[in-house]
C-alpha cells in the first residue's frame, strides 16, 4: 500500500495528541503495518516517554535533518511490537531548529519505507505546527469536549484546510458520559455541529491512560480498558474497516442502574 | 487576492492575502505578473504578508516566482505575525519599520467612499481565525464559525449559521444590513454601531435581519413573503 502520512494535531495543548499518536502507532503496528511515529514537538518532547522508549534515544530528528546521522540511526525500533519505530526529537533545541523543507524531505524519505508515518504535532498554530503538518497527507485533529478546545480545533482545521490536507478527521478525547448526561459537558453531536468535520472516534476519560503514560506502555499493547478499545477501533477505522463508534452512554446508564437498583 | 497599492513615498505595496493556500498564492503571483509586469519593472515594492504564518521556503518561492521575473526592487517586507517576523529576521531580510509602515500603507478609505467592488459569493465555512474582507457586498453560502470575521463595505448575508463577527458597512455606512439564516453571534456591527445580542433573545438561533433604525441596532425576523 502507498504510505500514508498523518499529522496528529489539535491547536490546544494537553488534549491528548501524544497519547493518541503513541496508541494509534502501536495499534497500527499490531495490525501488521510498518509504522513510524515522529515527535514534532521540538524542545518539549514527550512521545518517547509515552511510548516507553526514552532510554534508547541516541540520535534525534534534529540530528537527522542537520545531517549529523543517517535516518536509520535515529530510528528506534520498539522491541515489543514488530514494525513499530520512533523518531524522537531533541529536548535541548527549539522549534526553529527544523525547517518546513527539512520536514518535507524527511517525510518523502520515510514514505519509501513505511506504511504509516504519524507525526505528533506541538500545540499552537506557529511554525512547530506548520512544520509538522507540511509533509502530511491527512490529519487527525484531537479535541476534548470543552468550548476552548473546540474553538482551537476549529482554528486548526481551518489552517489544515488551507494547507489542503485531506481527509481531516476528528477524535474527541476525555468524554465523561455522566457529565454529558447532566448537561455539564458538550456531547459528541454538539462538537460535530460546531466543527463540521467527520468523526474518527471518541475516547472516554479513563484512568488507565494516566497509568499507561507513566509506565510508558501504550494501552493498545494489550490493555482491555475502554480507552484501549476506543484507540484500537480508531486504528481500524484508519485502515478502512467499518467499526461502530463506542456507545459510552448506554454502558454508563447500566452502571448507574446497578448502583441505584433501577431497572434497565 | 493579491493587491497592488501605493505609490505613497514612491513605493508600491503588494498586499498578500493570508487566508489562501500557498499554491493559490503562487498562482495569484503568476497572474499579477501577467497583468502588471510593466508596472513593476524597476519599481520599489513593499511585500506585505499581513498576518500570514510562513517559513523561509515561501520567501524563497516568492522571490523566485515574483521578484526576479518582474525585476522589481524589494524595499522591505511587512508582516503582523511574530513567528514569521522572526523568520524574516533570521534570513537577514529588511523588515518595514512602524514609521515606514505609516508612510507607505494605503490611507484608510473615507467614510463617504463611493467606489465598490462587485459582491463576493463565498461557498464554504469560515472557521475561527479566518477573515473575509471585501469592498462590497458579501454573501456566504455556509457557516461563519466563532472567531471568524467578515468585514464588508456593503451588506452581509450569511445563508447558514452566523456565530462569528459580521461588520457590514465597515467604512462607516450605517444604511446596510446583516442577514443571517441562523443568528448565533453575540455581537453584530453595522457602520459605526455595534449591537450586542443575548442568547436569550427571541431571535437567537433563528433567521434574522439586523439593521440600524433611529440610530440603534435592531434585530428583526426574516420578512414573510
Amino acid at each position: 500500500m502507498d504510505c500514508r502520512i498523518i499529522v496528529v494535531t489539535s491547536g490546544k495543548g494537553g488534549v491528548g495528541k501524544t497519547t493518541t499518536t503513541a496508541n494509534l502507532a502501536a495499534a497500527l503496528a499490531k495490525e501488521g503495518y510498518k509504522v513510524v511515529a515522529i515527535d514534532g514537538d521540538v524542545g518539549l518532547r514527550n512521545l518517547d516517554v509515552i511510548m516507553g522508549l526514552e532510554n534508547r534515544i541516541v540520535y534525534t530528528l534534529i540530528d537527522v535533518v542537520e545531517g549529523t546521522c543517517r535516518l536509520n540511526q535515529a530510528l528506534i525500533k520498539d522491541k515489543r511490537i514488530e514494525n513499530l519505530y520512533l523518531i524522537p526529537t531533541a529536548q535541548s533545541r527549539t522549534k526553529d531548529s527544523v525547517s518546513a523543507d527539512q520536514m518535507l524531505s524527511l517525510c518523502e524519505e520515510l514514505r519509501k519505507e513505511f506504511d504509516f508515518v504519524l507525526i505528533d504535532s506541538p500545540a499552537g498554530i506557529e511554525s512547530g505546527f506548520h512544520n509538522s503538518a507540511i509533509g502530511a497527507d491527512e490529519a487527525i485533529v484531537i479535541t476534548t469536549p470543552e468550548v476552548s478546545a473546540v474553538r482551537d480545533a476549529d482554528r486548526i482545521i481551518g489552517l489544515l484546510e488551507s494547507m489542503e490536507k485531506a481527509p481531516i478527521r476528528l477524535v474527541i478525547n476525555r468524554i465523561k458520559p455522566e457529565m454529558v448526561s447532566r448537561g455539564e459537558m458538550l456531547d459528541v453531536q454538539d462538537v460535530l455541529d460546531i466543527l463540521a468535520v467527520d468523526i474518527l472516534g471518541i475516547v472516554p476519560d479513563d484512568e488507565s491512560i494516566v497509568t499507561s503514560a507513566n509506565k510508558g506502555e501504550p494501552l493498545t499493547l494489550g490493555s482491555t480498558s475502554q480507552a484501549a478499545k476506543a484507540y484500537s477501533n480508531i486504528s481500524k477505522r484508519i485502515i478502512g474497516e467499518e467499526v461502530p463508534i463506542l456507545n459510552l452512554f448506554s454502558e454508563s446508564k447500566g452502571f448507574f442502574s446497578r448502583l441505584f437498583g433501577r431497572k434497565k | 487576492m493579491i493587491q497592488l497599492k501605493g505609490r505613497k513615498a514612491g513605493l508600491l505595496r503588494c498586499i498578500v492575502p493570508s487566508d489562501i493556500s500557498e499554491k493559490q498564492l503562487l498562482d495569484e503571483f503568476a497572474e499579477v505578473i501577467e497583468k502588471g509586469n510593466g508596472l513593476l519593472q524597476g519599481n520599489s515594492i513593499i511585500i506585505d504578508m499581513q498576518d500570514r504564518v510562513f517559513t523561509p521556503s515561501l520567501v524563497v518561492k516568492i522571490w523566485k516566482s515574483f521578484v526576479e521575473p518582474t525585476g522589481c526592487v524589494v524595499a522591505g517586507w511587512h508582516c503582523d505575525d511574530e513567528s514569521s517576523l522572526k523568520c524574516l529576521s533570521s534570513l537577514g531580510i529588511k523588515i518595514e519599520s512602524e514609521e515606514e509602515y505609516k508612510q507607505t500603507a494605503p490611507a484608510p478609505k473615507s467614510k463617504k467612499s463611493t467606489s465598490s467592488e462587485p459582491g463576493v459569493f463565498y461557498t464554504g465555512n469560515l472557521r475561527g481565525g479566518q477573515k473575509l474582507i471585501h469592498n462590497g457586498d458579501v454573501i456566504i453560502l455556509g457557516r461563519v464559525h466563532v472567531g471568524a470575521e467578515i468585514h464588508a463595505k456593503g451588506h452581509i448575508i450569511v445563508l447558514g449559521k452566523l456565530s462569528g463577527l459580521a461588520h457590514a458597512g465597515c467604512y462607516g455606512d450605517n444604511s446596510v444590513s446583516v442577514v443571517a439564516h441562523s443568528l448565533e453571534s453575540t455581537q453584530v456591527r453595522i457602520g459605526t454601531k455595534a449591537g450586542m445580542i443575548d442568547k436569550s433573545s427571541d431571535f437567537w438561533n433563528k433567521p434574522a435581519v439586523i439593521s440600524i433604525s433611529n440610530d440603534e441596532v435592531l434585530v428583526a425576523g426574516w420578512p414573510t413573503i
